[in-house]
């Protein structure tokens, strides 16, 4: 067997996600448990000195794997091996893939956890996915050292982003910030009536989103009897004659007035007046017509809360701005995993190449050392014991920089190859071989 | 009739006493900055600040038991230890702590909760500012007495909470009237609808205690005219419970509760709990009328 560092890995992964890959193909790479455990333990057989995980859900399918150097695995092959868990051929998906290596893996997974890369910004379940993924691996054992480490890594510093950045906070829609402040006031909507008077686009677009609340009841009132008819069909809602408008105001609990009159259709005057009909309960009112439809006083009445498309928009606005801050935040957090992460890997990596270059030269020293002794019986104990520190001295000396630099290198890439062309130049030799794949390095790292 | 020395209050128990309020406030500026008042996700409760609050505030608990535990030691028995304002706050600042225990753990007024400490911590500020003066302002084996006492604690916790419920409201229903987000001091507080309806619920639960409160103490009032003195109908306490007691009961009449929504019962809430805080400061400082 050929005699190498042990421990030294190379990163890659392989796969699709939403931005990349349409669904009917996302679909058919998806795969379930037993398919994943199936797939992941045919790799392994094929790859004994490789890690693999498989992270499979509706918006990704990513295939993760680690090897020893000098164990290679072409990128190519990977992407074979996902394409025949959806039996497409190989062709057909390479225009959908990405490729992550070493480090930019690393990041791309972390990433993943914190739901930078999903489609709905700040949301957890990435994370339950992620550790089911990594669990289905480690229950198959094609999990070790590596992974183990990254596949924690990366649970770590998702959480870390989850906790400590606002990044699901707040809906960026003016539509989505309209029924987000309806929340504020009422705890459901399943037991209250929507109003909606007029309808034009904007309003059709708000009502979409305010009727996913789902409403108990919703009243349309229009002045033009045809369209109020087709939206109170389209929404099955009631219809409510203009003329008694407030009847529907009395019932209504929010009112989303979108009507292109000239004049204010709900006066500080009329609502007042509706106040005790109402017998003071609350009355959200979203006015997204230009010119308004409701006065600005309204908000002064009891218990009577109005958003016009500026404020909401306003809204929306800072949690968008938040967000971007929130965005910078979460990367920061990141950086920082992914520092702590390359410098773990960068001693992992060089730490047996540096342990093995400093063997090599303290046994040339030791032999020539021993060489020198026989040859001059006449030294004292005094001198040849001057003349052993001064050997380990100079050893330490000569290989202090080197060494240095190849530990704290900040590429992870150069330095690897950096150990390796040591390895090369010193003809190090490996006395503890080590050809662990998946099943040795996890019980390394278990122990 | 028996009137009992006043148990008197050693320099470390008031400094205890006037420590713990410290710890729930530090207890609710770390709630506040942390990410509870921000975001709705149960997945990131276990943030450090939270933590941080959660243990100080089992701290305080800790402190007030403790003092309580060492008063009724002092004083041989637990239902004559209750006889002055410092100890009522020591026993009220307890029942609004473990109203935020259970609220802390529900799902609907988790966000809420916080806003209890500060209420906590001003009973006991209270308790202690009042403790130079205090005097028992009864001690006799009156049955009525327990009843009393027992009561009227649980109605003024439920009150107090009730209060805070209203002050929430006024908090978030100014801030969604002034709609500039950017300004809102607490980005994350229950529906305006959830924390009336919890409003009205204290004030339910708290006004047949309140009532049985005022009737035990009518009772031990005409059994022993000594205890409150001749006139006590007249006395302050006596007047501003019956005030307060019907600024509630206008919140639970089915006619005028209508047009008692909102802010209305918020503010009702709140000085309805002032009218009691006022009775109790008077009790303390009259013990005899």
């Amino acid at each position: 067997m050929e005699s190498m560092i042990p421990h030294s890995y190379q990163m890659l992964m392989v796969g699709i996600n939403y931005r990349t890959a349409p669904i009917e193909l996302r679909e058919k790479l998806a795969s379930g448990a037993d398919e994943t455990r199936r797939t992941l333990g045919e790799l392994h057989l094929n790859h004994p000195h490789a890690e693999f995980m498989l992270l499979s859900t509706c918006n990704r399918v990513e295939l993760y794997t680690a090897f020893l150097v000098g164990h290679d695995i072409p990128e190519d092959q990977l992407a074979a091996q996902l394409a025949r868990i959806g039996s497409v051929p190989s062709e057909l998906l390479m225009p959908h893939l990405y490729i992550h290596r070493g480090t930019g893996m690393v990041e791309h997974l972390f990433r993943v956890t914190s739901s930078l890369d999903s489609m709905v910004l700040g949301e957890t379940q990435i994370l339950g996915q992620v550790r089911d993924a990594y669990q289905l691996a480690t229950s198959t054992a094609t999990v070790g050292t590596m992974l183990h480490a990254v596949c924690q890594r990366a649970l770590a510093a998702g959480k870390d982003v989850h906790e400590n950045t606002h990044l699901s906070e707040g809906k960026t829609s003016v539509a989505g910030a309209a029924v987000e402040l309806i929340g504020e006031v009422f705890d459901t909507l399943a037991d209250k009536t929507v109003l909606v008077i007029g309808a034009g686009k904007m309003a059709g677009i708000m009502l979409k989103h305010i009727m996913a609340q789902k409403p108990r009841r919703l009243l349309v009132a229009n002045r033009d009897a045809q369209r109020a008819g087709s939206l109170a069909e389209k929404f099955s809602a009631e219809r409510v004659e203009f003329s008694r408008l407030d009847d529907g105001l009395t019932q209504a609990d929010v009112v989303l007035s979108g009507t292109s009159s000239r004049d204010p259709i709900l006066t500080v005057a009329r609502l007042k007046n509706l106040l005790k009909p109402r017998q003071y309960r609350p009355l959200f009112i979203i006015d997204v017509a230009v010119p308004r439809d409701v006065e600005d006083g309204v908000t002064r009445l009891p218990n009577t809360f109005l958003y016009n498309v500026d404020d909401l928009s306003r809204v929306s606005e800072l949690t968008r701005a938040r967000r971007g801050g929130e965005i910078d935040k979460s990367t920061q957090i990141i950086q920082r995993h992914l520092e702590d992460f390359t410098a773990w890997l960068a001693a992992r990596n060089s730490g047996p190449v540096v342990k093995a270059l400093y063997q090599q030269c303290r046994e040339i020293s030791d032999r020539e050392l021993t060489l020198l002794l026989t040859e001059h019986p006449e030294l004292s104990p005094e001198q040849q014991q001057a003349l052993r520190k001064f050997a380990h001295r100079l050893v330490g000396k000569i290989l202090h920089t080197p060494v240095t630099q190849l530990g704290n290198h900040p590429a992870f890439e150069r330095q690897l190859q950096l150990a390796m062309a040591v390895k090369e130049l010193f003809r190090l030799t490996d006395s503890s071989s080590d050809d662990s794949g998946a099943k040795g390095a996890a019980a390394d790292s278990a122990s | 009739m028996v009137h009992a020395q006043f148990l008197p209050l050693n320099i470390p128990e008031i400094t205890a006493a006037a420590v713990t309020p410290l710890i729930l406030l530090a207890a609710f500026y770390f709630y506040t900055r942390s990410k509870l008042l921000h975001v709705k996700d149960v997945a990131t409760d276990g943030t450090p600040k939270n933590l941080t609050a959660t243990w100080l505030v089992a701290v305080a608990m800790g402190i007030l038991l403790i003092l309580l535990a060492l008063r009724a030691a002092a004083a041989h028995s637990l239902s004559s230890t209750v006889t002055n304002f410092f100890d009522s706050s020591l026993v009220l600042s307890l029942l609004v702590l473990l109203a935020w225990v259970y609220y802390r753990l529900t799902h609907q007024l988790r966000d809420f909760a916080p806003f209890l400490l500060p209420m906590a911590a001003a009973l006991l500020i209270l308790g202690v500012t009042l403790s130079f003066t205090a005097e028992p302002h009864f001690h006799d084996a009156n049955p009525w007495t327990l009843v009393h006492v027992v009561s009227v604690l649980l109605g003024f916790a439920c009150f107090a909470v009730g209060c805070m419920a209203g002050v929430v409201y006024l908090i978030s229903e100014s801030q969604l009237k002034r709609k500039d987000r950017s300004q809102w001091t607490f980005p994350k507080l229950p529906p305006l609808d959830r924390l009336e309806r919890f409003t009205r619920h204290c004030i339910v639960v708290g006004f047949p205690l309140l009532t049985l409160g005022a009737i035990s103490g009518i009772f031990r009032a005409v059994e022993d005219p000594h205890a409150l003195g001749r006139d006590w109908y007249f006395s302050p306490k006596v007047v501003l419970t019956v005030v307060a007691w019907l600024l509630y009961a206008s919140l639970l009449h089915v006619r005028l509760a209508p047009a008692l929504r909102g802010s209305r019962c918020a503010w009702l809430s709140i000085v309805g709990f002032l009218f009691l805080l006022a009775v109790l400061i008077a009790a303390n400082w009259m013990p005899h009328g």
